[in-house]
């Protein structure tokens, strides 16, 4: 997809998660006082903070580089650039291998002192597992010759 | 692996900040193929080839010992 274009996109994703933050703040003050408050209206609100940030922070930076022709090529060369994306598959690979060992720690950890964790803790494995298999098959497919 | 680009760079009087605007990469990426801390895609190394008007070989010392 051509940066620009990706750019624009980035704008209108932008807007959508500031329209979803308010709307997530708007839960947690009007909604869910009236069942209590607590952990939901702390998460709604933290969740809402959160993607209003994201996405005035996503637009402001997508309207940056769209008025600064210099600074937009720089950045379409820095998000392209071979060694960069080579990095990047580099971290993401480590960090889902430390992620799964993490979880299966996680898991132990639950066996041996917080049995009542222990079955979220097992789903949780099996469905990362399962992932990690379905995204193997879908990859062998799509390179498959 | 070991490559000419900063021996053809230098000739040239360019900086790698203007070579690599050139091939479409970043500096850092030209740092890392001078000092032989990265090794070039076959398209990266046709561009930079390109760019000085030599073959791959030419710009790309390639030694069988490194693959192993």
């Amino acid at each position: 997809m051509n940066y620009k274009r990706k750019l624009k996109w980035s704008i209108l994703f932008g807007v959508l998660w500031i329209a979803l933050g308010i709307l997530a703040v708007c839960c947690a003050v009007f909604w869910i006082p009236s069942s209590g408050g607590g952990y939901p209206f702390s998460y709604l609100c933290g969740t809402g903070g959160s993607l209003f940030a994201i996405g005035g922070l996503s637009i402001f930076r997508s309207l940056r580089l769209m008025h600064n022709e210099d600074l937009c090529r720089k950045e379409e060369i820095r998000l392209y650039d071979e060694r960069n994306v080579y990095i990047q598959k580099q971290i993401s690979s480590l960090h889902s291998t430390l992620s799964l060992a993490l979880l299966y720690g996680a898991t132990l950890w639950a066996a041996i002192c917080r049995q009542e964790l222990l079955l979220p803790f097992i789903f949780l494995m099996i469905a990362d597992v399962a992932l990690l298999l379905i995204t193997t098959a879908v990859f062998r497919m799509k390179n498959s010759c | 692996m070991k490559t000419r680009i900063a021996e053809l760079r230098k000739a040239r009087h360019l900086s790698q900040d203007q070579l690599a605007n050139h091939v479409g990469v970043t500096r850092q990426t030209i740092t890392s193929l001078e000092v032989g801390k990265y090794t070039a895609s076959l398209t990266l190394a046709y561009k930079i080839a390109k760019f000085f008007g030599l073959t791959i070989e030419e710009v790309f010392l390639f030694e069988e010992e490194e693959e192993k």
